[in-house]
């Protein structure tokens, strides 16, 4: 019954956001009446859909096993919270997430887009529920989660082990709403196409946006890295996988659109680029899905995926490309766009940012699709990993983050003295040249890359320092802070990331051996004895589960414990690794196989500083969401002098 | 093409390996340490041919914990890095690799990244000039 309903209310919501289009051609002569139509189906496509959701996830706890859905991803054995997240862990329940999150974005945008003209919303909010008819045709028509069993099975298959898990819980809703929030970015810029223009005020009132779908990813790519570190069993926390690109990609054109709209918002310039962004940044969003979904990637993340349903996301793609591209070099010469600038200004910085990232993201897709094209060419299959990114995609980030450092300039941009600049630099590059020097002494495994890393590390954070204390010292107040705190903290975060990154690949230590129940394992000063072993049962599996005591200078430091798998469900047993999380080190051990009696193969990772890269992924979302709450709402005192 | 590319990779390799030596002649690490490294980064870069994209270190199929022995045998036999990977590719293909081979069929997934960024340099740059 209660499925029924939520079928229904799909129905139902893709009846209401049709209403756009129908009732287009009855209204064109009343364009008021038009407009409150528009408002008022995109308000109400959010409970409709909220509605359909909770009929699903109450579905799933009830065991409704005449659920197709449910009953190949739920099982009566499985606990209550699995059993919630499991709405979203396949394909059909996630599509329904996707629509949900769609219909929240666009709710959003109605309810906060007042101060934009009332033909500018309309044809906004119109593109917003364009995009919720495709996502919910595709839902309805190719992945109905309502879809019923022939015959109704007894008990369900369970989910997959491999989402038993509390990252994965929250991973795909946050995911999600940075992939669809990045929607409302993309609409905004085809109706400015639309419209052929690009106000100031506009690139002000749709920086938020674009922020918060940046913090949103941040958190995602950052939850899924770290499921990957403790679920997978390796101690990796990028695989460079087809799936991680998927969101990579986004990621890396959304960080170049919140750089360029700064310049849009301030010198009003870059905007048929902006609008470029806005769109490759969205049209990359539903790329990932088609990869992810029509199968035709191999990866550990898709866990679902049929070629109907990628022909069908490929068209979608096709047609929103093809309709934005169209839109855009028909209208994009009509825009009062300007670009011309000194080599050496803000602007010339930031579009050095901007094509650092889309070369930086190109080459990401060139490496996701290369395989696949040779593969259709019938040529050699290749695999393209890690050894390929990091000879390519590196050097194109190193001069990226070190352009990161030139922040101070910017404040002695303001000003025409620049007298000190030069001074000020070379003291800069000479303390950081000291201090990188002298981290050396504290690195157990020395190499150049790591050096590199302490260079990048000092260098963005000491030209932050120099860009507080210069700008403290012209205008001999801290309100200043106020507004750049939010860019202060995730430019730090990108420091952060990339000493912890740096440290870990290049001073990690592995080791795999057997032991014997009471051996000792020695890693640097840890010593890890294998101390226990036992058997129990949880509610869906059988674990045989290790214990390690760990001493640290013969002192006592921590037990760890190890298990091993085997759910019910399924075949192959898994690793849950025993980890101690720590800020200088993480200590991480998997159990292998059994060997003979009491005798196991195990992993014994020692990782310095993981946690900074996972630190630093937070700091840059909470910079993002820093800079939403401080944004100036006012013009500020210098603009008139720039 | 090839003699030049590979020319090309050696001065790379050796320009490399001179800085990184003298910058880390400081700290010398044994033998078995250096094999152990040599291992557990050989053992990322190998591909499961049996799995959905998963290197032989997180896969625990069958055929993966084999090629881990494979590769154990190989380096306590004292083959270099470079043999162990022909080892491989002769007998899987290229495809077993993460590391895609430089040759003619791959000149563009090398080389694309840098076409792409000079001529979006160009591009761009070219449109301020106006």
């Amino acid at each position: 019954m209660i499925a029924y309903i939520g079928y229904f209310l799909i129905l139902l919501a893709l009846l209401n956001i049709s209403l756009l289009v129908v009732s287009k051609p009855l209204l064109y002569k009343n364009s008021d009446a038009y407009n409150n139509l528009v408002l008022s189906t995109s308000k109400l496509q959010f409970p409709i859909i909220l509605l359909s959701f909770i009929c699903l996830i109450t579905s799933f706890v009830l065991d409704d096993f005449s659920l197709k859905y449910i009953s190949s991803n739920s099982n009566s054995a499985l606990p209550f919270y699995y059993k919630i997240s499991a709405t979203w862990a396949g394909h059909e329940g996630s599509m329904l997430l996707w629509c949900l999150i769609l219909s929240l974005w666009m709710f959003l945008a109605s309810v906060y887009s007042k101060s934009l003209d009332p033909s500018f919303r309309t044809i906004f909010l119109s593109i917003m529920g364009f995009l919720n008819i495709g996502f919910l045709a595709f839902l309805v028509f190719t992945s109905n989660p309502f879809e019923r069993n022939v015959s109704i099975p007894i008990d369900g298959k369970d989910l997959n082990p491999l989402l038993q898990d509390f990252g994965l819980i929250i991973h795909p809703p946050m995911l999600y709403m940075g992939y669809v929030g990045l929607s409302v970015v993309f609409a905004f810029a085809l109706t400015c196409c639309i419209k052929c223009d690009f106000k100031k005020e506009w690139a002000k009132w749709i920086r938020p946006w674009a922020l918060m779908s940046w913090a949103f990813l941040t958190m995602g790519i950052a939850l899924g890295s770290w499921w990957a570190y403790y679920e997978l069993g390796w101690g990796g926390w990028w695989f460079w996988d087809p799936v991680e690109n998927a969101s990579f990609m986004p990621w890396l054109v959304t960080t170049a659109l919140i750089h360029s709209l700064i310049i849009c918002e301030q010198k009003s310039m870059f905007k048929n680029w902006t609008i470029i962004l806005a769109i490759f940044a969205f049209a990359l969003s539903i790329l990932g899905t088609f990869l992810v979904r029509s199968g035709i990637l191999i990866s550990v993340h898709s866990f679902a995926n049929d070629p109907a349903r990628g022909a069908f996301i490929l068209m979608f793609l096709v047609v929103i490309l093809g309709l934005s591209f169209f839109l855009y070099f028909r209208n994009s010469s009509k825009m009062n766009d300007s670009f011309s600038f000194n080599l050496i200004s803000k602007e010339s910085f930031f579009l050095m940012n901007n094509i650092l990232l889309i070369t930086a993201t190109f080459t990401i897709l060139l490496g996701t699709i290369y395989p696949l094209i040779l593969d259709l060419l019938g040529l050699e299959k290749i695999s393209v990993g890690t050894p390929y990114y990091n000879a390519v995609f590196l050097p194109i980030m190193t001069p990226l983050v070190l352009l990161a450092g030139f922040i101070p300039i910017y404040a002695f941009f303001r000003h025409d003295n620049n007298s000190n600049l030069i001074k000020y630099f070379f003291l800069n590059m000479f303390l950081v040249l000291i201090f990188s020097l002298m981290s050396i002494y504290f690195t157990s495994n020395f190499n150049l890359f790591v050096f590199i890393g302490y260079l990048i590390f000092f260098w963005i954070s000491f030209n932050l320092i120099f860009f507080v204390y210069k700008r403290y010292s012209d205008s001999k107040s801290l309100y200043f802070i106020r507004n750049n705190i939010g860019m202060l903290l995730a430019h730090l975060g990108l420091a952060i990331f990339v000493l912890g990154s740096t440290i870990v690949e290049n001073n990690k230590i592995e080791k795999e051996t057997i032991v014997k129940l009471g051996d000792t394992v020695e890693i640097k000063n840890y010593n890890f004895t294998f101390s226990g072993l036992r058997e129990f049962e949880g509610p869906n599996y059988k674990s045989v589960r290790g214990e390690f005591l760990v001493k640290k200078n013969g002192l006592e430091e921590t037990v760890l414990f190890p298990e091993k798998r085997l759910y019910f469900s399924s075949e192959m047993p898994m690793t849950e690794a025993g980890i101690s999380p720590g800020f200088t080190r993480d200590l991480y051990i998997t159990l292998g196989n059994m060997i003979s009696d009491n005798s196991w193969s195990v992993r014994i990772y020692h990782k310095p500083l993981i946690r900074l890269i996972w630190l630093g992924a937070i700091l840059m979302a909470i910079g993002a969401v820093l800079s939403i709450i401080f944004r100036k709402k006012a013009q500020s005192p210098y603009k008139a002098t720039n | 093409m090839k003699k030049f590319y590979l020319n090309l990779e050696k001065l790379l390799k050796a320009t490399f390996s001179i800085l990184i030596l003298s910058l880390s002649s400081l700290t010398h690490a044994d033998d078995n340490v250096e094999k152990n490294i040599l291992y557990n980064d050989l053992i990322k870069e190998i591909r499961c041919m049996v799995c959905q994209n998963q290197n032989i270190a997180e896969s625990e199929a069958p055929l993966a914990v084999d090629l881990r022995e494979k590769v154990k045998e190989l380096i306590a036999n004292g083959k270099t890095e470079e043999e162990i990977k022909k080892f491989m590719t002769d007998r899987y293909s290229s495809f077993i690799l993460y590391d895609p081979p430089r040759n003619r069929q791959n000149i563009f997934l090398w080389f694309g990244p840098l076409i792409f960024l000079l001529l979006i340099t160009f591009f761009l740059y070219r449109k301020s000039a106006k």
